[in-house]
């Protein structure tokens, strides 16, 4: 059926559109699809065939290349097969297709083919990000020469769509270039080789090609860790191992040499296992069943696989586990070299990786193996054969990860969106590879009695051994812990190691009713809630956060013994699911999670999927192949240290002091130490963002109006003028100048302000936090140690967030109003809306009225002069003025909107008055009032006579029961306007040219004409007495 | 106030038929214990509410009324005549003035031929300051229907920011005088929070038995389709802040 869709798809029948739009409108109930409909073929079936289809392909014409191993999950490849055999492929639409390629049009129909795949991807339907990059990487590497005859071969003609090398690369750098999401997050020296890839260049347009360019640069190198001590061994800690722990002295003892005895075999082991013939049972068997049996009380067994688990972490999971856990340099040689002065130990081990190349073993969609020292842990394990040590390994391994689990990571300069610095960084990181480590072996612990050499079991076997063990759970409550890490947004912790666990588990345990619930809590994540993060790009998710997760939980389910169907039958179940209830699939889940903190870098991205360094393997690897002229051949160039190495050996003696320190002391020293060092840093931080920085910005800024006054810019200088842009640079380099110096002094300022801050703050914590009879010297090392510790931290927050930037957005503004100001002088004030949220002033008399009561007032008054005029007497007019001067005078909440509005409406009752009782203003000095409350300037308004003389007014005045009373009282009115200054004689003028004489009656304008010569004959004289 | 005061106010403005210049008085008269800023915020929403119904922007309700307008300025009537159109039709009165004015100026625009898409902009201007008008009758209706409407008019909007300015520094003085710790929006700004009540408590209070986490003044009645707006746009958004 799905075979049918996807040649009639191909051969146009059905619309490329259609198609998708059915793929995605799983509900959509519509006569359109009809067609693909009668195919009676489901979107997840067409979807699995649709991958297979290609991953076939793949694995069917790549042959040069060195393919993933599993790119499907048999069961659905054998599907793919049955199918193909059901329809002939030597139908004439095969025929068609395979001439159509020749004749080279194919273009159309590989866009279809990766137009639906990236469709998958992004939808979440394809069960396996990671092989989406091997289907893009691996034609990219195909031999040049490839031949495709295989149209001749039988079985797979239909594959003639990739039959060429190249339609295959074609698909592949569609599909790539669909992705450049996920491309970002792959390192430097992956894209690197990606860019430089000759035939990734030839099929992709220049823009895709240099917005990876610009993903590289933007790509911090290598970050540069702080160098650590390497521990190698758990030391003794008092409160967990001294003699009060124990049962009895004879325990105690026994442990003792238990310990010992512990160390002989690891250092053995480390001497002796790369030698050939040397045999783990034979050299050791008999020291791990005595170490075991020397003393059978139960508690020794407890404290030995806490120092088992323990020391398993300290070996896989210390800096340079990667290096030495291939390469064998034994503790003692390591330490020995650490305390070689001049030798940097780890530049040595990266070079010795560098030498010996690893074979790459965790080649996507295999189970995980034990490499370097986590063999050494196995085989004790399975030497050991001790299944009371197992029990209680298990329980230690348990409640470690249910500690670790719960870690919580903060975001310790609040406030920031999200971002954290390195160290929580790193915390994270070493965090969730502690977790992978512990979730593997307890994996295999759990899985141990049920691990069988035969991999084909019989379907009676299989039910019968599900039937049996349906009811057992596993040591860990999973169901709980994901609902929890959903509940508290730390998937990003979980997700990581349980799937390691579950790779470890056996072909039977996984079908287990129990895992089948775990398994549909995973897919619903994978499938809706990851959906949605992705596609909702409202909530800002860390991108590298749901990548990893989708990288984990893709790797998790194409692996071999993973149930191969489960995800598609759960695909589906949701699908009918949805279609009975007539409720998108997407909304039937709201809650939305990941953690919001940036925690994960590519460091941890590696980590937990190791396979994408295998696509940088492919990559490098076909570099030689293809002759790339591009080949550079890395050479270890020597870098010129930074610090003398005395400083370096200094610095790190000193770090092993602190260390060996710390170890002699109780845990909750140390704790306590980071505690407040950590604190102590956040809250400078603090400082320094609320009150150093904005200090010394308002210092800065004074300095730089000084600085402008030394510039003279000419009055009437034009913005285009030459002299002026010169000016305008002289500015700009002088500004930037004051900005880097300012940024070296406020550097140091804040280094200044910062010590007595944090000193005093750290010794008195210090002080307060630890027990009372802590020798006064460990306090002191504590105090400094934590004083280190904080200035690590805040430094590095210093040197990624005081920067220029700081300044250059104050500056820039400051010099385009200076720029502003002296190209146009007269800058017009707008009026001013919002006010300070303690008002504009102090003092506040709340009984006097209110912004919103004084336009009532006005506008009650202005219905009473035309409602019933006769009712208005000057006192109550000379009343309403007293409220409004009151009100303006004492209250802090008007703000110059309203005030605007009051002076305006005023103007207006006034006009309403000369209009209706003329009378009044000729008779009384009301006018003089409200002139009082105008002259006042209580807001910023320059045009409140602009538009005194208009049609509106002159028409209130015209109407008027008395007009010549109504112009004598406006006559009045101008006149007191002038002589206030209010209102000046050339305004004046200007409103009456302005007026449309036409428009007014013969009288009206006569009586206009009158009342402006009478003001205007006063103003003369005025004018010319005044200027007498 | 409780819900039987309140659905007597509704129903007495829903009785009122016209201008609520009229009904604001008499809200006054009947509910005396009620301030007179809650009656005219609940008569706001409700008149809202009946402009949604009432007020239609047709060509032909444009023409309508501005043939009214115009067959009255013809026979001479009093001013006041889009009051009384408005009255009549049960819309307020600048809502009748902005379709008036809108057929009067693309009159006048099809005989200057002037651009239509700056129609709508004059049209606000012309309302805000009626002395721009060029024709006289016109400006003195069109300025009485600014001054008699409580509810459409240009300063209303003016006078709700000023109240709403008022009430939250009356807000921000009485919490000061309660001597509460608490943050106001610029602060919170400025720390970069997403969403910013007025007043964040940094310290919460319990009054009548609930915790108070935040205050948020709006200067407006509380009717329940308010509550209802504000709960989905804005409340819900600080539950986890």
């Amino acid at each position: 059926m799905c075979e049918q869709v996807l040649s009639d798809t191909l051969d146009g029948k059905i619309q490329i559109n259609l198609l998708l739009n059915w793929l995605v409108n799983e509900t959509l109930e519509d006569a359109t699809f009809n067609e693909l409909r009668n195919n009676k073929c489901l979107q997840s079936d067409f979807v699995s065939y649709f991958l297979n289809f290609i991953h076939d392909i793949q694995a069917f014409t790549n042959k040069s290349v060195e393919i993933p191993q599993k790119v499907s999950t048999p069961k659905r490849i054998e599907r793919f097969i049955i199918t193909h055999d059901e329809n002939n492929c030597e139908t004439p639409s095969v025929k068609r297709r395979s001439a159509l390629f020749e004749n080279g049009t194919p273009h159309s129909q590989m866009d279809v083919c990766s137009f639906i795949h990236s469709r998958d991807y992004e939808e979440n339907d394809n069960v396996s990000p990671n092989n989406s990059f091997y289907l893009g990487v691996s034609p990219l590497l195909d031999d040049i020469n490839f031949n495709c005859d295989s149209k001749n071969e039988t079985k797979f003609s239909n594959n003639m769509l990739f039959g060429t090398i190249h339609n295959r690369v074609y698909f592949a750098s569609k599909v790539l270039q669909s992705q450049i999401s996920i491309l970002s997050m792959l390192d430097k020296s992956t894209l690197r080789l990606l860019i430089e890839n000759k035939r990734l260049k030839n099929f992709t347009s220049s823009s895709f090609i240099s917005r990876l360019l610009q993903i590289h640069e933007d790509k911090p190198d290598k970050t540069s860790e702080i160098l650590e001590h390497i521990q190698s061994n758990v030391c003794f800690i008092s409160d967990t191992d001294n003699r009060d722990n124990f049962p009895n002295d004879p325990s105690f003892h026994a442990f003792r040499k238990q310990r010992d005895l512990f160390y002989e075999i690891i250092r053995i082991w480390e001497n002796n296992h790369l030698q050939d013939e040397w045999n783990y049972v034979v050299a050791l068997g008999g020291k791990i069943k005595a170490l075991l049996n020397m003393h059978s009380d139960v508690i020794n067994l407890v404290h030995f696989a806490r120092l088992f688990k323990a020391q398993l972490l300290m070996n896989t999971c210390g800096k340079h586990e990667d290096t030495f856990q291939e390469n064998a340099v034994s503790e003692s040689q390591l330490s020995f070299l650490s305390s070689i002065p001049n030798v940097d130990t780890e530049k040595l081990l990266r070079l010795k990786s560098r030498i010996v190349s690893k074979q790459s073993e965790n080649s996507i969609n295999s189970t995980p193996i034990f490499s370097g020292y986590q063999e050494f842990y196995r085989d004790f394990i399975l030497v050991a054969a001790n299944h009371i040590f197992n029990r209680h390994l298990n329980d230690a391994l348990i409640s470690e990860i249910i500690d670790l689990n719960n870690t919580k990571f903060s975001s310790d300069f609040d406030d920031n969106g999200g971002s954290v610095d390195s160290s929580t960084q790193n915390a994270y990181t070493l965090c969730i590879k502690s977790l992978r480590i512990l979730a593997k072996f307890l994996g295999f612990l759990e899985s141990l009695p049920y691990k069988s050499d035969n991999i084909q079991l019989s379907q009676n076997v299989v039910s019968c051994q599900i039937r049996i063990r349906n009811e057992i759970q596993p040591g860990l409550n999973l169901k709980a812990i994901i609902n929890n890490s959903i509940s508290n947004k730390s998937l990003i912790v979980t997700i990581p190691w349980i799937i390691k666990y579950f790779s470890m588990l056996d072909h039977i345990t996984l079908r287990l009713s129990y895992f089948e619930e775990i398994l549909n809590m995973l897919f619903e994540i994978y499938y809706f809630h990851l959906n949605k993060l992705t596609s909702n790009s409202k909530h800002n998710y860390k991108q590298k956060n749901i990548f990893l997760v989708k990288l984990c939980l893709g790797w998790l389910f194409e692996l071999p013994h993973f149930p191969e169907d489960s995800y598609y039958k759960f695909l589906s179940q949701k699908l009918l699911l949805s279609k009975l209830t007539k409720v998108q699939i997407n909304n039937s889940s709201e809650t939305i999670f990941l953690d919001e903190l940036d925690l994960v870098d590519q460091n941890a991205l590696y980590i937990c999927c190791p396979y994408l360094q295998d696509i940088k393997k492919i990559l490098s690897d076909s570099i030689n192949t293809l002759n790339n002229p591009n080949v550079t051949i890395k050479h270890i160039t020597p870098l010129t240290a930074v610090e003398s190495p005395t400083d370096l050996s200094n610095r790190r003696i000193q770090l092993q002091l602190e260390e060996a320190f710390f170890n002699g002391q109780p845990v909750s020293i140390r704790k306590t130490v980071e505690f407040i060092s950590e604190r102590v840093a956040s809250s400078c931080v603090k400082q320094v963002c609320n009150e150093i920085v904005p200090n010394f910005k308002k210092k800065v800024l004074a300095d730089l109006k000084s600085l402008f006054s030394l510039f003279n810019v000419p009055d009437d200088i034009n913005s285009d003028h030459e002299e002026f842009s010169k000016i305008k640079a002289m500015i700009t380099t002088e500004t930037s100048r004051l900005a880097n110096s300012s940024l070296n002094a406020l550097r140091e300022h804040i280094d200044k302000e910062l010590k007595s801050f944090s000193n005093a703050r750290i010794a008195s914590a210090v002080d307060s936090l630890l027990a009372m009879d802590v020798l006064t010297q460990t306090k002191d090392v504590c105090v400094s140690i934590a004083t280190r510790l904080c200035r690590e931290r805040v430094q590095q927050w210093i040197n990624s967030h005081v920067n220029l930037g700081i300044f250059s957005k104050d500056f820039d503004t400051e010099v385009r109003h200076f720029l502003a100001s002296n190209s146009s002088k007269q800058s017009k004030h707008k009026p001013i809306f919002a006010l300070p949220i303690y008002g504009k002033d102090l003092k506040h008399n709340p009984d006097a009225l209110s912004g919103a009561d004084l336009v009532e007032h006005v506008r009650n008054y202005c219905w009473t002069v035309l409602e019933k005029p006769g009712n208005l007497t000057v006192d109550m007019i000379m009343e309403l003025l007293k409220l409004i001067r009151q009100s303006i005078n004492e209250r802090c909440d008007l703000n110059d909107c309203i005030l605007i509005l009051i002076n305006r409406m005023l103007v207006d009752f006034l006009i309403l008055i000369i209009g209706n009782r003329g009378d009044i203003v000729q008779e009384s000095d009301v006018m003089m009032s409200f002139c009082s409350i105008w002259k006042q300037k209580n807001c910023q308004i320059d045009d409140l006579f602009k538009t005194l003389i208009c049609f509106r007014n002159i028409h209130v005045i015209s109407h008027s029961l008395n007009v010549s009373i109504s112009w004598k009282s406006f006559e009045k009115f101008l006149k007191i306007l002038l002589e206030e200054k209010l209102l000046t004689c050339d305004l004046l003028e200007a409103q009456i040219v302005a007026i449309d004489k036409d428009k007014l009656d013969e009288v009206t304008l006569k009586d206009l004409d009158a009342c402006v010569q009478a003001v205007m004959n006063v103003d003369l004289k005025t004018g010319e007495s005044s200027s007498r | 106030m409780d819900i039987q005061t309140y659905n007597e106010i509704v129903k007495t403005i829903k009785s009122h038929y016209g201008l609520t210049t009229d009904c604001l008085p008499l809200l006054r008269e009947k509910f005396p214990s009620i301030d007179k800023n809650t009656l005219s915020s609940i008569t706001m929403h409700e008149y809202q509410k009946r402009m949604k119904y009432n007020h239609v922007k047709s060509a032909e309700v444009m023409n309508m009324y501005y043939n009214l307008y115009k067959t009255a300025v013809d026979r001479g009537d009093n001013p006041g005549i889009i009051l009384r159109i408005s009255q009549q039709y049960d819309v307020t009165p600048c809502l009748v003035a902005k379709l008036i004015l809108q057929r009067h100026f693309n009159d006048v625009n099809s005989i200057n031929s002037d651009n239509d898409s700056s129609s709508q902009t004059n049209i606000k201007t012309y309302m805000r300051d009626t002395t721009l008008i060029q024709d006289p009758s016109l400006a003195y209706e069109v300025y009485l229907c600014t001054l008699y409407d409580t509810q459409y008019s240009p300063v209303v909007e003016t006078i709700k920011t000023s109240l709403g300015q008022e009430y939250e520094i009356k807000l921000h003085k009485e919490m000061l005088n309660l001597g509460l710790a608490f943050r106001d929006e610029e602060h919170l700004r400025k720390y970069g929070y997403d969403k910013t009540p007025d007043v964040k408590l940094e310290v919460p209070i319990a009054v009548d038995g609930f915790v108070i986490n935040w205050v948020e003044s709006k200067a407006l009645f509380g009717d329940e389709d308010v509550h209802r707006e504000y709960m989905r746009n804005q409340y819900l958004s600080y539950w986890n802040r």
